[in-house]
């Protein structure tokens, strides 16, 4: 069979970035130009900051990406891009930019799910096996999802209130950490010990998380001890948030690959990049006989080339798009 | 053959002109600007049988407006224009108004929740009032209509040396509150 060459585009938060994937699990070429350091001014994305980054970079990374790989756009076979969910302005960016390439070549435009792609990280450089349980953890959600084959998607259940990372964020908040505040939470975990009482999460028999509750149980601990004059060691109090937080993941985790008797497990989304929890599902795995995939780290954060593997899925059953796609804030993996 | 495109407002405009003839479309949408746009500019080719490699230019109207709008429009444009490796001007929305209304002095106003961006012109088409965002419109020239004439913008920059498509951006003329702060 010919290859099948993609060029990706993914900007739905502060990320802009561009991959050519060659059929779905090769990474022939990723940029990504992160917005970062202009974020941590304001502690956090402003959105229309982000929006206006990614027009002024959008064909910048194109080129790059084109120049690393040392094609032209006329090699191409099909154009992605994220259209859904994220910041509206920031992906109709990318969006936009992706409908002219796709109209100029004559090419397929293939719009594809932010979260399909998080799953699909685990496609590049790797083979998955189905019926499979993944559980995507990000900033925005906290799913756990029973596939049974490449394109289809049953939620076993989500977080209630906060996403994981969201809880990450806010607790790194109030802990005075600065922005990106997940992985200065991982950090200071590091070094701490988990002496601080944390609350017993949800421990019921659906597949939900909630977040919420842990994160305010944080911000009241930091407030009580202010009060009596305490100091809080940080370091410790990460290392609780994270042990908690962590074990709510794994039990849930494991209790569908158990119930639905499922061999096979996928981590995925921002959050996984977040060693310890790698570590702990992966423990959980192996105690149990579960094959267990996840993505390089640099893949688990928003990149063009998980959305260019999610594409070659979509490529593949000719789920295209035409030029009047729009870009949406929310939406499933079924929408 | 010259593409333009406007998205700043509720008034999608896109036109080709080909050789002498100008073809035109426009759209009224509020909040859709991505669902209309791009389809638009398909039709016009296809509609009249041009083929976009024959495209040798665009001009797109980066603002002031809707800052989503001129997004959208700014995308569009500066990557056909990398992808085609072809020249791209823009154009402030405030001085399309004004060059499409020539005549004596002359303001342009466009209004939004908050204020009115102004821009006024003379009658040899210099600008004598720059472009600025106010709460209030003080300027005492006769105000144009808010209406393009194609033709007329084509003209106008007909001289001009093509910008890198790289580098253009919008023209947002108000900051953002977070920019205040700072």
């Amino acid at each position: 069979m010919k290859d099948v060459y993609i060029l990706a585009v993914e900007s739905s938060c502060d990320e802009t970035s561009v991959s050519i994937i060659k059929n779905g699990y090769e990474d022939v070429a990723t940029i990504i130009n992160s917005q970062i350091d202009v974020h941590t001014k304001y502690g956090g994305v402003v959105p229309e900051v982000a929006s206006r980054l990614h027009l002024e970079n959008i064909t910048m990374v194109i080129n790059e990406c084109l120049e690393k790989a040392n094609m032209s756009l006329s090699d191409m076979d099909a154009f992605a891009c994220t259209y859904a969910p994220g910041l509206l302005g920031s992906l109709l960016v990318g969006v936009e930019a992706t409908k002219a390439l796709s109209f100029i070549y004559n090419k397929p435009l293939i719009a594809t799910n932010h979260m399909m792609g998080h799953i699909y990280a685990n496609m590049i450089g790797n083979k998955l096996s189905y019926p499979l349980i993944s559980l995507i953890v990000s900033g925005g959600h906290t799913d756990l999802i029973l596939m049974e084959s490449e394109d289809s998607f049953k939620y076993l259940g989500s977080t209630l209130d906060d996403a994981i990372g969201e809880a990450y964020d806010k607790v790194a908040r109030i802990l005075d950490l600065p922005y990106p505040g997940g992985p200065n939470v991982e950090k200071y975990a590091q070094s701490g010990k988990p002496t601080y009482k944390m609350p017993q999460i949800m421990n019921d028999e659906s597949f939900n998380f909630s977040f919420s509750g842990i994160k305010s149980h944080c911000n009241n601990l930091v407030h009580n001890e202010h009060q009596r004059g305490h100091e809080i060691n940080k370091n410790d109090l990460a290392c609780s948030f994270q042990n908690c937080v962590t074990s709510h993941l794994v039990d849930k985790t494991k209790k569908a690959l158990l119930q639905y008797n499922i061999k096979t497990f996928l981590l995925s989304g921002g959050v996984a990049a977040n060693s310890f929890i790698r570590n702990s599902l992966k423990d959980m795995c192996d105690e149990i006989g579960v094959e267990m995939h996840m993505p390089e780290k640099k893949y688990c954060t928003d990149n063009a080339a998980m959305i260019g593997a999610a594409a070659y899925v979509l490529y593949k059953h000719k789920k295209f798009s035409d030029l009047s796609i729009n870009a949406q804030s929310h939406i499933t993996l079924n929408d | 053959m010259i593409l333009f495109i406007d998205t700043h407002d509720e008034l999608i405009t896109v036109a080709l002109k080909n050789n002498d003839t100008l073809y035109i479309k426009t759209k009224e949408s509020e909040y859709s600007h991505s669902i209309y746009t791009m389809p638009l500019i398909e039709s016009l080719f296809k509609e009249n049988n041009l083929d976009v490699k024959d495209l040798n230019k665009i001009i797109v109207v980066n603002g002031p407006g809707s800052f989503t709008g001129i997004r959208i429009g700014l995308s569009i444009a500066k990557t056909m224009a990398f992808a085609l490796n072809i020249d791209i001007n823009t154009i402030s929305s405030l001085k399309a108004y004004l060059i499409s209304n020539p005549g004596g002095k002359r303001k342009s106003v466009i209004e939004d929740n908050k204020g009115y961006y102004i821009c006024a012109m003379d009658e040899n088409n210099k600008v004598i009032v720059d472009e600025y965002y106010s709460t209030i419109d003080n300027e005492d020239y006769p105000v144009v209509e808010n209406k393009l004439d194609v033709d007329l913008i084509i003209e106008y920059l007909k001289n001009n040396k093509s910008e890198d498509p790289h580098h253009v951006s919008a023209n947002y003329v108000k900051k953002i509150e977070v920019e205040h702060d700072k």
